[in-house]
């Protein structure tokens, strides 16, 4: 049986690299990404999961790493936006100009990312499903509708 | 950020979990069974909850089923409500289940822990009570296999120790034409997909043998399936908006923030009049 | 030779660090020693503290030192003097910090924060605008009267009371405006209190170094502001405390005042200078910190049957909660521009700021305009159905012109006031407006239009200032320095659009500085009031005419011709006559050394700053006085589709038309302009801080406070007209927050046209309508 007991060396597979970190069981994945790995792109907001700029991919879905104890993620694939490298989701918030202050960025982009991927040829009733999660007090919603569109149809241009 | 410790367990066996329970219990740390931790890292976040002890059940296998046997599903508590979403085995499900919190923490939310919650709308629960599903529950004198109307009442009433390992609905009825909808405080509701928020009201309904089947969330602080609301509903001697009006008395129906009582009964009559017209009872 | 300048819209200077997760803000940063705080906050809206027991809280492991309102004898506020730090003998208001905790670390501080026991006595709550006024009402503060006020003649209250301002508008002859009305409509409105939410929750994090100097990392809007407010606090000189401002997660005026950092500071100093950094949860960031005024109006508007305003007579009153902070700024803006933007020549206009035991409100976005002009846009609809005329066609024949006069009496012409008519105009083509307003479209479905207009200057200190500094990189770069942050809507970039426009370069050749340190960087009032191109960007061309002219003065010597003849362009100086004669920027932008190795010369740099200036405070009689330098105006409309049935409803369209004078970066502004309409859209229809019964908070959380989310968004159209403003840069006008203003109203306007009700308070939600429809009011 696997357990923690309070305090522990554990080994995370994030961004296809094995790190070994302290870890207390009730830390959240947030709290050890930011604040032992230095990977401060999840950002903290509501961290009750209302929110969505935390959201990094576990086995390639989006989660909401405020409401996901580290110990949970250990086995798994974690990917923050620190792992993404010139997808064709992050040039096409840039192209689009989905972002204004960019606090909530990096969670939409692992969403959106997650989503392409999972569902490459998803219509705009599971786009808006899932990006529901997430909130953006700068935009209207407009350039990032206008981003994770753009990079499905290229999937789909792709596709043919 | 949680401000206190708790240990944490995967048992691999039902078995282990609730043996581990029981001795965590009498250590007096005040063991919670864990499915997708939503409630439990949220609440205790805010001083809501202080677990000693957490016991994920996801690495129990048999949490973890997903499959068709002998003319009934068996569903694992430990999957998450998208994945439930994903596999597109059970309609009714995936449209009560698919309208909890949103798209990503349903990646986390267990199907067991959505059950389980202490949150009042749990709308899960409205498919199983709508058809009748059997749960398995495991406890430490081994499994059992219980109707859901035995055991929920305003929340599920199991022994301490025991955990809930699967939910088990006959494949016809889970099959049948359902109805389901959900009204939130919000005013734009642009499409039917916009469902992020508390409900005001959520409701599923289904036609079984020519009989209306109706459970409901956000009227009262439970989902809530009442044999009372069905017989007013299926009372056909008399007309239907009368049905709906003699129907809605016999729920306590609440009054929060989201919406006061006399609107959550205006917004459940429509409801009931929108899944009898869906499901063509008049 | 490449040019991008203005006009052009290029993405975002930081937008690589920003999809990459390597933007950094406050909340990321650590450093060595670091402790962490936590606030203890307050549990009731009003109440006498008897007693903190810190006792358990202390004896925590790694709990290094608890502070509590005692501590210290101290009120702060940037109009008046009367807020603490932390509460001090009693609560005013739920979430009210009463203590903090500093320890190792951020779950130690919270554990102690859980043990510390405060004993509370229980006070009568002022829970409202009208339970604030109404006579023999707890008083929120006994001592009003001996508060310092920071200014002279900018606060005007009434002892005894809760009431903390009034400001007058006495325009005309409002007798004879009522002779002269054929047509008298009247209304009363309520709008409440609000959240910012930007998505960084604010934060902070403070250290006192050995030599005393005060070294402050936030996330403000207002660099120079928390560096002279500390300074003042705590009497010490200016220039050792240090400011630093990173990328900002969001501001919307919540981050314009200094709060959090008073108390870092305070926690600093009980750690012998230590490192502490302060974060707020959602939850304190949304009951704690400043929020949205909250206001209860009432407008009466006479006009003859021509459809022309004679009169028109406003009372506002704002819930500025239980501390004035600019509250009391917000409601004398309303105030100076309570007409709208229409002429109205008699005018009556009552404004006053009450205390309650609410949450304490700041700026945001609009500075009080989204407010105000939800009633008079609501009343100019109910004017246009007494008068059977278009609502459209009524705002148009009463929309300013130059000529006309403000309230304040402030004269018009195109460059202040730009074309209302026009963006007016322009509005009703692209909504289809003679299509109809109201379309049944069967199954209990009906489409509706509502329109509304906006208008909105400054309302900064007449010396407001803000500086510029250029240097020359050895590859020809340019670097810009301003004291602007980033908060999001790309005011680095535009910036370095208006340079690149002057020198005729590159806007990419332009590095701007996107950290605000107040040790280094050149003053700027605050990136507030969408007045930050307007002030910076002037600073800039200032700061660019003096790096010309030494750019100028040693290539004359270089190529050995009078400075008139020459040109900077394209990374070049060249001569106007023969372009092909030039030198590159580079060989002389750090000294120019000749053939024959002397060199003259040395490292260019530009200096250039702006000030407010012809600005005049209002008269306290009259009103009259000049607040800013110039409006921008609008026009906007919303569409529904409003189900008639259950009261729910969709957002269709959204669209504004507003007058940028000059737009430096089209997609930029356009995505300001949307998110403004969004916002208003959310606070229109869903947003709305709920105290119950005692004034407790209920919907800290992002659960129950809803916001707009990802599809619930209309189709949006945005458009500008281009009145130039002479002395903006380029003619650009502010604009940053005009977006939010008028929506609500157009909102309102469509869903009351669509249920057939008069809908006079927000949120529009489907119970509102529901039970306004059954003739209950909210």
């Amino acid at each position: 049986m696997f357990s923690l007991q309070k305090k522990e060396f554990m080994d995370l597979n994030i961004n296809g690299e094995k790190k070994s970190v302290v870890i207390r069981s009730a830390d959240t994945l947030l709290d050890v990404l930011r604040n032992q790995l230095g990977l401060t792109g999840a950002k903290p907001s509501c961290k009750n999961g209302d929110c969505g700029a935390c959201t990094v991919l576990i086995d390639g879905w989006p989660v909401k790493s405020c409401l996901m104890l580290a110990v949970e993620a250990v086995g798994h694939e974690i990917t923050s936006i620190e792992g993404l490298k010139e997808t064709a989701m992050q040039k096409t918030f840039i192209d689009c100009f989905a972002f204004q202050c960019g606090y909530c960025t990096s969670g939409f982009i692992m969403n959106c990312h997650g989503l392409s991927r999972i569902h490459p040829g998803a219509d705009y009733g599971i786009i808006r499903e899932w990006l529901q999660s997430n909130l953006c007090r700068c935009t209207g919603y407009e350039e990032i509708t206008d981003a994770i569109k753009s990079v499905l149809d290229q999937n789909a241009a792709l596709e043919q | 950020m949680i401000p206190f410790d708790f240990e944490y367990y995967r048992p691999d066996t039902p078995e282990e979990a609730v043996m581990l329970y029981d001795d965590l219990y009498k250590e007096g740390k005040n063991p919670l069974y864990y499915g997708g931790g939503t409630e439990i890292i949220s609440f205790s976040r805010l001083y809501q909850l202080y677990p000693g002890a957490v016991i994920d059940i996801k690495g129990i296998p048999e949490c973890n089923v997903l499959e068709q046997k002998n003319g009934y599903l068996v569903i694992g508590a430990a999957l998450t409500l998208s994945q439930i979403q994903e596999s597109n085995i059970f309609p009714l499900l995936i449209h009560c289940g698919g309208r909890v919190a949103d798209h990503t923490i349903r990646d986390k939310i267990t199907l067991g822990g959505n059950i389980c919650a202490k949150i009042p709308y749990r709308e899960a629960v409205l498919a199983l009570l709508t058809c009748d599903a059997d749960i398995m529950i495991q406890g430490t004198d081994g499994k059992k296999r219980v109707n859901i109307h035995e055991v929920f009442n305003q929340f599920l009433r199991i022994n301490k120790g025991e955990f809930l390992l699967q939910v088990i609905i006959n494949e016809k009825i889970a099959r049948l034409p359902f109805a389901s909808y959900k009204t939130t405080a919000d005013g734009a509701v642009a499409y039917p997909q916009d469902k992020i928020g508390y409900p005001v009201v959520s409701g599923a309904g289904i036609n079984k043998d020519g009989k209306l089947r109706v459970a409901v969330s956000g009227v009262c602080n439970y989902p809530v399936r009442l044999a009372e609301v069905d017989n007013a509903l299926n009372d056909t001697g008399i007309p239907r908006f009368e049905r709906i009006n003699n129907a809605v008395e016999f729920f306590p129906i609440i009054s929060d923030m989201e919406g006061s009582a006399d609107y959550r009964t205006f917004v459940l009559k429509n409801i009931l009049f929108d899944m009898m017209e869906r499901l063509e009872y008049y | 030779m490449e040019t991008v300048g203005i006009g052009v819209s290029i993405p975002r200077k930081e937008s690589p660090d920003k999809v990459t997760g390597l933007a950094r803000y406050n909340t990321d940063f650590t450093s060595p020693g670091l402790l962490y705080a936590w606030m203890v906050t307050s549990i009731y809206a009003h109440a006498n503290i008897k007693s903190i027991n810190i006792s358990d809280a202390i004896k925590i492991s790694g709990v290094h030192a608890v502070i509590t309102g005692d501590s210290y004898s101290l009120l702060c506020g940037p109009v008046i003097e009367d807020r603490p730090p932390l509460a001090k003998g009693k609560v005013r208001y739920f979430g009210e910090p009463v203590a903090v905790v500093v320890a190792d670390s951020e779950e130690k501080a919270k554990e102690a924060a859980g043990k510390i026991m405060v004993e509370y006595e229980p006070l009568p709550v002022v829970n409202s605008i009208k339970g604030a006024i109404k006579k023999g009402s707890p008083l929120v503060h006994e001592n009003l009267a001996f508060y310092k006020q920071v200014k002279p003649n900018e606060i005007f209250f009434k002892p005894g009371t809760n009431i903390v301002q009034h400001v007058k508008i006495r325009k005309g002859d409002l007798k004879k405006g009522w002779e002269q009305s054929e047509i008298v409509v009247e209304a009363e409105f309520s709008l409440p209190q609000s959240n910012h939410i930007a998505m960084e929750p604010r934060n902070v994090r403070a250290e006192i170094k050995g030599d005393g100097q005060v070294v402050i990392n936030t996330s403000t809007q207002a660099p120079f502001d928390v560096q002279e407010m500390l300074a003042q606090y705590f009497n010490l000189d200016a220039t050792r405390v240090i400011v630093h401002v990173p990328l900002v997660g969001g501001g919307f005026g919540g981050k314009t005042t200094a709060q959090l950092e008073i108390i870092a500071y305070l926690a600093s100093k009980a750690v012998n200078g230590r490192p502490v950094k302060l974060i707020e949860s959602r939850e304190q960031d949304m009951t704690s910190s400043p929020c949205h005024l909250g206001l209860e109006s009432k407008v009466k508007i006479g006009a003859s049957r021509d459809g022309k305003i004679q009169a028109a007579q406003f009372t506002f009153i704002v819930d500025v909660g239980a501390y004035v902070d600019s509250g009391s700024k917000m409601t004398r803006a309303m105030a100076a521009d309570c007409t709208g933007p229409y002429k109205i020549d008699n005018v009556r206009c009552d404004s006053y700021s009450v205390y309650t035991n609410h949450t304490y409100v700041t700026a945001f976005r609009g500075f009080g305009r989204l407010s105000y002009v939800f009633a008079i846009e609501r009343t100019m609809e109910k004017l246009a159905f007494a008068l059977g005329m278009d609502p459209l066609e009524l705002r148009l024949i009463n929309a300013l012109k130059p000529g006309d006069t403000t309230p304040t009496l402030v004269g018009l012409n195109y460059s202040n006031i730009g074309n209302l008519s026009e963006c007016l105009s322009r509005l009703k083509t692209l909504i289809n407006w003679d299509e109809g307003v109201r379309t049944e479209t069967g199954n209990y479905k009906v489409r509706s239009k509502g329109v509304s207009c906006l208008w909105k200057t400054s309302s900064s200190p007449p010396d407001a200032t803000s500086g510029a500094i250029i240097t020359i990189n050895r590859d020809g770069t340019l670097n810009l320095n301003v004291g602007a942050v980033e908060i999001g809507p790309g005011t680095k970039t535009s910036l370095a659009q208006i340079l690149a426009e002057r020198l005729k370069m590159d806007a990419n050749k332009i590095h701007v500085a996107m950290e605000v340190n107040t040790g280094v960087s050149p003053n700027h009032w605050k990136t507030v009031a969408s007045m930050t191109n307007y002030m910076v960007g002037n600073a800039v061309l200032d700061a660019a005419e003096d790096l010309i002219h030494q750019i100028l003065k040693i290539a004359s010597i270089v190529l050995m011709c009078p400075p008139e003849v020459l040109e900077v362009g394209g990374g070049k100086v060249y001569m106007k006559e023969e372009p092909q004669i030039s030198i590159d920027i580079k060989e002389i932008g750090n000294g120019y050394e000749n053939p024959n190795g002397h060199s003259i010369g040395g490292q260019i740099i530009g200096r250039g700053n702006f000030i407010m200036h012809q600005l005049l405070p209002m008269d306290h009689a009259t009103g009259r006085g000049r607040l800013g330098p110039a409006w921008a105006v609008g026009a906007q409309a919303v569409e529904v589709e409003f189900d008639t049935r259950n009261c729910t409803y969709k957002i269709l369209k959204a669209a504004t038309v507003i007058d940028a004078g000059k737009v430096l970066n089209p997609k930029c502004a356009k995505g300001v302009v949307m998110g403004g309409m969004c916002m208003g859209l959310g606070y229109g229809s869903r947003e709305q801080n709920l105290y119950a019964q005692g004034g407790k908070r209920e919907n800290p959380q992002l659960r129950t406070y809803h916001l707009m989310r990802f599809g619930e968004n209309p189709e949006y159209i945005v458009d500008f007209v281009e009145t130039p403003h002479v002395i903006g840069p380029y003619g650009m006008r502010g604009i940053a927050e005009h977006g939010i203003i008028g929506i609500p109203a157009a909102l309102a306007n469509a869903l009351s046209v669509a249920a057939q009700v008069e809908l006079n308070c927000t949120p529009l939600t489907p119970e509102v309508i529901w039970r306004t429809k059954k003739g209950e009011s909210k």
